[in-house]
């Protein structure tokens, strides 16, 4: 069962890995993400944030699809941390979540800041316009504690 | 709810606290820190803290920063209380583990994965091995 899929550019990091693992209650965390999979480096770090008693499956996008169309995740209480909100769309397009929260994504010239964490280029406004149009529930919520806020009300 | 203290030399109290907000938001608000500076004596905040342990039912969970320090031994007569904990060597993890895990008090039975918790948190790293990868 999927319980949170987010989208925060740092992954796995303290946030996440206490809190949204403790308010989820999630006993499995899947990071899908094609470059930190071929990076040991950076799966180390990320190994280091992993939660006592929780399993951490690095995948690509294209496997972590695969993994939870197959069933094979159903027996897990499942956090999915991803980096972009074009790989979220992925994962939402192709294995029908319901509910995305936004955490966070780094400032760059092309991106506007739409929440005190939250940037996005124009493309990945239309992106998440479209994730909104099918009735997916988008919320910008940076931790558990924070009130949620439907992403249609900054687009 | 378990009222919950931390306690140190100078401001690491204070500071743990101020870290451990920033991952537990408002849940650190309720915690209560106890900063010993040059000239004061730890005692006082024993005397003062043994009549508000007596006076409640709750648990209180005191997190020191340093087994048999000024500040670790003032408060350990207070352990004659059946309802106080007093643990040393505070760390982050511990701190953290106290105020999301262990906020509505802590079993008997838990203390050792508090503590095992705390230490597993204290690792060398020198060099990148190759990772393994964990499977579904």
């Amino acid at each position: 069962m999927i319980k949170l899929l987010r989208v925060d550019h740092r992954l796995l990091h303290g946030q996440v890995a206490f809190s949204w693992k403790a308010h989820v209650d999630a006993d499995c965390i899947l990071i899908a993400n094609d470059s930190v999979v071929k990076d040991d480096l950076r799966k180390t770090s990320l190994k280091l944030a992993k939660p006592a008693g929780t399993k951490l499956v690095i995948k690509s996008i294209k496997d972590s699809i695969d993994s939870i169309n197959s069933g094979v995740t159903d027996k897990y209480k499942l956090l999915i941390v991803v980096e972009s909100i074009k790989d979220a769309y992925e994962l939402i397009k192709n294995c029908g979540i319901k509910k995305l929260n936004l955490g966070g994504t780094k400032a760059t010239s092309e991106t506007r800041n739409i929440s005190k964490a939250m940037n996005i280029t124009p493309k990945e406004e239309e992106l998440l316009k479209d994730l909104v149009g099918i009735g997916c529930d988008v919320e910008i919520q940076m931790v558990p504690d924070d009130p949620a806020i439907k992403v249609e009300k900054v687009l | 709810m378990a009222k919950i203290i931390f306690a140190s030399h100078g401001d690491l109290a204070k500071g743990m606290k101020n870290s451990v907000s920033m991952i537990a938001g408002s849940l650190a608000d309720d915690v209560e820190t106890y900063c010993l500076y040059p000239g004061e004596n730890p005692t006082d905040y024993y005397q003062e803290l043994r009549e508000r342990v007596q006076e409640c039912q709750d648990q209180v969970i005191i997190l020191a920063d340093i087994k048999g320090g000024s500040v670790h031994t003032a408060l350990m007569p207070l352990t004659v209380f059946e309802n106080v904990v007093l643990i040393s060597g505070m760390n982050m993890a511990m701190a953290l583990d106290v105020v999301l895990q262990y906020r509505e008090g802590i079993q008997e039975s838990e203390f050792d994965a508090l503590i095992t918790g705390s230490q597993s948190g204290i690792t060398l790293m020198h060099g990148i091995k190759e990772q393994e990868d964990e499977e579904f």
